[in-house]
């Protein structure tokens, strides 16, 4: 299930349409899920994440991104300053250094090590998704699998973090999410793009 | 009990900054306030540098309290007058922070290694900046010299500091760089040559009474800095004594070249404060070295002399009308008072025998010539010799030259004729200077009683050189004064015209040796033509040069990295996260 995680999120990194993106970034929190599903092993805690994870990141999140874009009236299309080919090979390379450095993460005693090098892999990936692509959605799409990969590698080092800081976590990211649309709508209204590479004008 | 007597010259400074923050008139306990303070310090320090162990404090401290609460007691009733034309929030800022400033430099003498030092010593460098910059637009840039400095001061310290305090041995290439980081981080502040750029800068553009507590008291706090490292470090890996050695007499002659071609009277002053410490530097490098305690008796009997007769220049400065040496000249007829205090303090500073110049260096030179014969390293130090002899003969030309030009003749322009003499609080103030002085000159001991150094004998010699001197004042008093001839080729009527100018006095001997380079032009003659014709020196200083250019480049690679690193563009900004990230990642590997 960690390969499909990993899998999940480096096809991200290779398709070119928004759509696509927003798809695959449900289908890593359907995986992710899923593994704290497996962990729970009757344990409340897990399971109440794992459930949350599904209903917040699986389904409201993609679903928002998907309307959002809709409603935006851009095109669907990824635009990079690396092309797919260069952003593969960086990524590749990325991944083999997250496996090179997992190894050395990880914790006496962590509940699942073989996620370690993955959670990192997803940092990295989320990093070069946000540094590289030029629309706003895709910075967002970036940050949250950044965030998947911290939550990742909670689950992996720990039994999870505490409910509640899930919980808060799980409705921080939702808000930042909303948040983020509403600020592309206010964007496309004010420069009519969301072309983050077009906006360098420094201001104070 | 003796803590709370510690404690006590600090809780005075630190009530007259809060006083001058809330009262309606805050100068008024300031000379008060420092001169007490002053004293309590002499009380503390002194008996505990006289007599090791017996004080509150160690030697060390005792004899840096000393030498601070001397400048204290001599600078509290001259700032009560000179301040009295400052006003407004001007005047409430520098009530305040002239006693914080004071406090802090004296807390240094008594921190513990460690962050409290560091932060006492970053303290006292903002404060003088923020003195120095309160002088207006005209201090600006020498004020600026000073901040640069005390980053890099502060940036050494940091490095050796934050090694030291992790308390582990040191030993190998770590006990190099950590000696390297407080060389350059007391070596600046201590002026050490290629790292004094700042002083002769920020000095002269200061107030006079904050020159002579910046040259008297604080640049002495580096050599303090430098001298505790010895118990804080260990001792230095052998690099270190010679690069003092051989930096600080490079220096000190450098100094008083550049200091001839001065025009600006402070400026002079600041080079020979330069010449000073950098002979100060050598001193404690050869210690290092050669091991023998004559160069820490010409270190501590020098950085007091120094001290004094320093401090009494600057504060004998203020009085003066212009601090152009082109536009000085006849002082001593308008301003009888300081030029006699500024003779006792050139006389000691061109290192004189009777006073207390020459102690230090006769130490110096007697360390020097201590050097073992016939060995190839330190043996060479005997070469030391022939630099220090350069250094005070050349120092005797630096001074005769500013006292000539200043005093001496007649006035250069108009300036002069409304100069007013010390009044009665800078008078006291150079009168507590000269005093310690002069009683420092005839009995050494007072210095070194703890130390059983050899004398020469002082007070024959005292004595024999004032008889003689006032001898030669008679005999050429009472000389008949020569009448003018009809041929005196047109000298019988000498106008200010015909008298040297700024530069006159040490033109030549800057021609014979190639370190700085002069252009002179005249410019035309102003007025009636009875004013003195005025020059306008050109100095070219390759050392100089080369500081521009580096700086010059520092800006242009600085522009290029804010062009690189404040883009605005989003994904600039990420991807630095990013390679942060990376980077932090490879870094932390375990």
């Amino acid at each position: 299930m960690t390969r499909g995680i990993l899998v999940a999120a480096f096809l991200m990194v290779g398709r070119r349409s928004l759509d696509a993106s927003i798809r695959l970034y449900a289908l890593q929190n359907v995986f992710v899920a899923a593994l704290a599903f497996a962990l729970a092993d009757g344990s409340v805690h897990l399971l109440v994440a794992g459930a949350l994870l599904f209903v917040v990141k699986g389904i409201a999140i993609p679903w928002f991104l998907l309307v959002v874009l809709e409603r935006l009236d851009v095109s669907h299309e990824i635009e990079s300053y690396l092309a797919v080919a260069p952003s593969l090979l960086v990524g590749g390379l990325l991944v083999a250094l997250a496996y090179r450095l997992g190894q050395g993460f990880v914790l006496a005693g962590a509940l699942l090590p073989e996620a370690v090098p993955v959670a990192l892999a997803l940092l990295l990936l989320g990093m070069l998704i946000m540094s590289t692509r030029r629309k706003a959605v895709t910075q967002v799409i970036g940050f949250l699998t950044l965030e998947n990969g911290v939550f990742l590698l909670a689950l992996a080092e720990s039994h999870g973090l505490p409910l509640f800081i899930e919980l808060g976590v799980a409705i921080d990211t939702f808000a930042a999410v909303v948040l983020a649309g509403i600020l592309m709508f206010r964007l496309k209204g004010v420069f009519g793009h969301v072309d983050t590479s077009r906006m360098r004008d420094l201001r104070g | 009990m003796a803590t709370y007597l510690v404690a006590a010259p600090f809780f005075v400074l630190f009530g007259q900054a809060v006083w001058a923050l809330v009262s309606r008139s805050p100068r008024a306990p300031l000379p008060w306030a420092l001169s007490i303070s002053g004293g309590l310090m002499l009380i503390i320090g002194y008996p505990a540098w006289l007599r090791p162990g017996s004080g509150a404090v160690d030697a060390t401290s005792g004899f840096y309290l000393t030498l601070l609460g001397l400048l204290y007691l001599a600078l509290g009733p001259y700032l009560g007058s000179y301040l009295e034309h400052h006003h407004g929030g001007r005047a409430r800022l520098e009530a305040s922070l002239i006693p914080v400033f004071a406090a802090v430099m004296a807390g240094i003498t008594l921190a513990p290694m460690g962050y409290r030092f560091l932060f006492l010593w970053e303290t006292m460098t903002l404060l003088g900046y923020v003195l120095i910059a309160l002088d207006g637009a005209a201090s600006v840039n020498g004020s600026r010299w000073f901040f640069i400095a005390s980053r890099v001061s502060g940036g050494g310290l940091l490095l050796a500091l934050i090694l030291l305090a992790r308390g582990e041995a040191i030993d190998g290439t770590l006990r190099s760089l950590v000696w390297a980081g407080l060389l350059i981080g007391f070596g600046t502040k201590a002026a050490l040559f290629p790292l004094h750029m700042w002083l002769p800068r920020s000095h002269p553009v200061a107030m006079s009474p904050l020159s002579a507590l910046l040259s008297g008291g604080m640049t002495k706090l580096g050599l303090y800095g430098l001298f505790r490292s010895l118990t804080w470090a260990g001792s230095p890996p052998g690099w270190v004594g010679w690069t003092l050695v051989v930096l600080g007499l490079c220096g000190a002659v450098y100094a008083l070249l550049r200091g001839l071609a001065e025009d600006d009277y402070k400026a002079v002053l600041a080079y020979s404060s330069v010449e000073n410490l950098n002979l100060l530097l050598a001193a404690l490098g050869g210690y290092l070295v050669l091991h023998t305690p004559l160069f820490l008796y010409a270190f501590f009997v020098h950085q007091l002399a120094h001290a004094l007769f320093k401090s009494l220049l600057f504060l004998a400065s203020g009085a003066l009308p212009s601090r152009s040496l082109s536009e000085l000249g006849g002082l001593w007829k308008t301003l009888p008072r300081t030029a006699a205090y500024t003779l006792l303090g050139v006389v000691a500073a061109a290192g004189l025998p009777p006073l207390a110049g020459f102690l230090g260096e006769w130490y110096l030179f007697r360390g020097f010539l201590s050097a073992p014969s016939g060995s190839a390293g330190p043996g060479l130090l005997v070469l030391g010799l022939g630099a220090v002899a350069l250094a005070s003969s050349l120092a005797a030309a630096l001074y005769v030259r500013l006292f000539g030009l200043a005093f001496l003749g007649s006035p250069r322009s108009r300036v002069v004729a409304d100069a007013q003499d010390a009044r009665r609080g800078t008078h006291l103030g150079l009168v507590l200077l000269a005093g310690p002085l002069l009683l420092v000159s005839a009995f050494p001991r007072l210095v070194l009683g703890a130390m059983d150094a050899p004398l020469f004998p002082v007070l024959p010699m005292f004595a024999a050189v004032t008889v003689a001197g006032a001898g030669l004042f008679a005999h050429l008093r009472g000389r008949r004064r020569s009448e003018y001839g009809p041929w005196d080729c047109g000298y019988g009527a000498p106008s200010p015209r015909m008298q040297a100018n700024g530069l006159g006095l040490s033109e030549q001997l800057l021609k014979a040796l190639p370190l700085v380079q002069l252009r002179v032009r005249s410019l035309p003659a102003r007025g009636d033509g009875r004013e003195a014709s005025q020059v306008h020196v050109d100095v070219r200083d390759p050392l100089e040069d080369a500081y521009e250019q580096l700086g010059a480049r520092y800006g242009r690679l600085a522009r290029g990295m804010q062009r690189l690193l404040q883009s605005g563009s989003l994904h600039v900004y990420l991807a630095l996260q990013f390679l942060a990230l990376v980077i932090v990642l490879v870094v932390i590997w375990p």
